[in-house]
C-alpha cells in the first residue's frame, strides 16, 4: 500500500482493475484506494505482469504492506516485487489470494467522495447502489436512501461527525505545529498589470478558453521556486531533500468541510492556458473522484489560495515533509500609492510559512519578491 | 425554452461540480457561490458548462451579473431570447 501524503497510515483497497496474469506497464491505474481523502487511483511504480492480488476487496490495509506481487521479469517468483512501496514488514500469511476469482471491473462504480465515506461507514457495497447524479455516479442522497431503506424520501443525512479527513488533518497539522518551527513573511503586490494583461487575454479567448487570476499567481510561484529551491522539498530524516521538479500541491477545498491538495505537476513548464486547463480538470476530479496517486504524493511545496471568497491574509501551517506553504489572499481595489499620488489598485497579499530549519527569512523575503517580479511582468508569465 | 426547463438545466450541471446538492435545499436568490458553497474555478465550469449546453457564450465580463441562480435564470434566458 502506497502512502498518499505523511497524514496517510492506511487505506481501504475497494476495487482491483486488473487481475491475476494481467500485464501492467508502470503508471497504469490498477487499484481504486479508498483514504481520508476520498477514492484515489493508484497508479502501479513498476512495469510487469500480476503474479498474484494479495489484498481482497474491502480490506483495510496499513501503508507499506504488500497488496500484490508484480513479476518484473528480474527477480525470482518467491520474492517477487510488491505492487506497494517498501514493505518493511510482511510476514502476514498470503491465503487472501485464494478468492476463488478477483473479477477485472471494466468500469469502476462512480461515486462522490461524500457518498463512498457514507458508504464505508454504514457498510453498503458501492456495487449494490443505483447512483441518481451525473453519468449514474453514486452520490450522498443515494447512500442516504438505502441506509433508510428503499424509499429516498426517508433520506436522512448522516455526516460522520468526526470523519477520517478531520483526524488526518488533525494529526498532519499537530505533527507540523510540533516538529516544524514555522516563520511567517507577507508582502502586498499590486495586480493591476496582471489583471490588465489578464482582461486583454481573456477578450480575445472563447469562454471556455478563459484564464482566472489565479492562474497567474499560481505560475509565478512555480516559477519563482526555480531560483529559490530550498522552499521546494521534503525535510526526511534531519535533513532537506530539494525536489528536482517544482509540482505544486494546491489546495482545494470540499463542501462541508475538509480539504485535498492535490499536485499540479511540472507546474513551472505549463503554459497559462495549460496550467488553468489542470486547475479545472483537478477541481472536477476533487468533486466527482478520479485523483491518481502520483498526484498525491510528490508535491514539493503547496499553495493555498482562498480565492474571491477568500480573506485578506493567509497564515500557513506547512503540510509536513515539505517545508513551506504559500498563502494567497483575496485579490481586492484598495489604496496603493505611486509616484506620490493614491490610486485605486487590485492589490493582493501573498505570504510565505516556512520551515526555519531549511531557510531563513532573507531567503523567503526573495522569494516573495520574485513572485512579485514575474506577476508585473505577466506577459513572460 | 420555457423557464423551468432552464431550471433543471441549471441543477444538472451544478450536480458536476458540487455533487451534493440537493436543488431542494437551494436558495435561489440567495448568493449562488455562497449558497452552493462553491469556488471561482467551480463557477467557471459552471458557466462554461452551460454556455456549451445552450449555444451562448458567457463571457467573464458578465460574470458579476450572474450572482444569484435567479439572476443566473434570468441572465440566460435574455440570451436565448436574443
Amino acid at each position: 500500500m502506497p502512502s498518499f501524503g505523511a497524514d496517510m497510515d492506511s487505506g481501504l483497497l475497494q476495487e482491483w482493475l486488473v487481475k491475476q496474469g494481467d500485464p501492467v506497464s508502470k503508471g497504469d491505474i490498477v487499484a481504486v484506494i479508498e483514504t481520508h481523502k476520498g477514492a484515489i487511483d493508484m497508479e502501479v511504480f513498476q512495469s510487469g505482469t500480476v503474479r498474484a492480488l494479495l489484498v481482497e476487496p474491502g480490506t483495510r490495509v496499513k501503508v507499506g504492506m504488500p497488496i500484490a506481487d508484480i513479476d518484473d521479469g528480474a527477480s525470482a517468483p518467491a520474492s517477487g516485487a510488491s505492487a506497494s512501496e517498501p514493505a518493511p514488514q510482511h510476514t502476514s500469511d498470503k491465503t487472501a489470494v485464494s478468492t476463488p476469482a478477483l473479477q477485472r471491473s471494466q468500469d469502476r462504480v462512480k461515486a462522490s467522495p461524500l457518498a463512498r465515506r457514507l458508504a464505508e461507514n454504514a457498510a453498503i457495497p458501492l456495487q449494490d447502489l443505483q447512483g441518481s447524479g451525473p453519468d449514474g455516479a453514486i452520490i450522498a442522497v443515494d447512500v442516504n436512501a438505502a441506509i433508510a431503506g428503499s424509499d429516498p424520501g426517508a433520506a436522512v443525512p448522516k455526516p460522520p461527525d468526526r470523519s477520517a479527513m478531520r483526524q488526518a488533518i488533525d494529526a498532519a497539522m499537530t505533527r507540523s505545529n510540533r516538529e516544524i518551527p514555522h516563520y511567517y513573511l507577507a508582502t502586498t503586490i499590486d495586480l493591476q498589470a496582471a489583471s490588465q494583461w489578464l482582461a486583454a487575454f481573456n477578450l480575445e479567448q472563447e469562454p471556455d478558453q478563459q484564464l482566472l487570476i489565479t492562474v497567474l499567481l499560481h505560475k509565478a510561484v512555480a516559477v519563482a521556486l526555480r531560483d529559490n529551491p530550498e522552499f521546494n522539498g521534503f525535510y526526511i530524516e534531519n535533513h532537506f531533500q530539494p525536489s528536482p521538479d517544482i509540482h505544486l500541491a494546491t489546495a482545494i477545498s470540499l463542501r462541508g468541510g475538509g480539504l485535498i491538495t492535490p499536485a499540479i505537476r511540472y507546474a513551472d513548464q505549463l503554459t497559462l492556458p495549460e496550467m488553468m486547463d489542470k486547475m479545472r480538470d483537478l477541481t472536477l476530479r476533487v468533486r466527482r473522484g478520479g485523483l491518481r496517486s502520483s498526484e498525491m504524493s510528490d508535491a514539493g511545496i503547496t499553495v493555498s489560495g482562498m480565492g474571491e471568497r477568500g480573506v485578506e491574509t493567509v497564515f500557513g501551517v506547512i503540510y509536513p515533509p515539505q517545508v513551506a506553504i504559500i498563502g494567497l489572499g483575496k485579490p481586492e481595489l484598495r489604496p496603493w500609492v505611486i509616484d506620490n499620488t493614491v490610486q485605486a489598485r487590485l492589490l493582493v497579499n501573498i505570504s510565505l510559512a516556512a520551515d526555519h530549519r531549511v531557510s531563513d527569512g532573507r531567503q523567503g523575503a526573495k522569494l516573495l519578491r520574485s513572485i512579485n517580479k514575474l506577476l508585473q511582468q505577466p506577459e513572460c508569465l | 425554452m420555457n423557464r423551468s426547463e432552464l431550471q433543471q438545466f441549471i441543477f444538472q450541471e451544478i450536480a458536476n461540480i458540487a455533487p451534493e446538492i440537493e436543488p431542494d435545499m437551494v436558495d435561489i436568490d440567495e448568493d449562488l457561490r455562497e449558497e452552493l458553497d462553491i469556488d471561482s474555478m467551480d463557477f467557471m465550469i459552471l458557466t462554461v458548462a452551460l454556455g456549451k449546453r445552450l449555444g451562448i457564450s458567457i463571457p467573464d465580463t458578465d460574470h458579476h451579473l450572474l450572482n444569484s441562480i435567479n439572476n443566473l435564470l434570468n441572465y440566460l434566458d435574455n440570451k436565448l431570447q436574443e
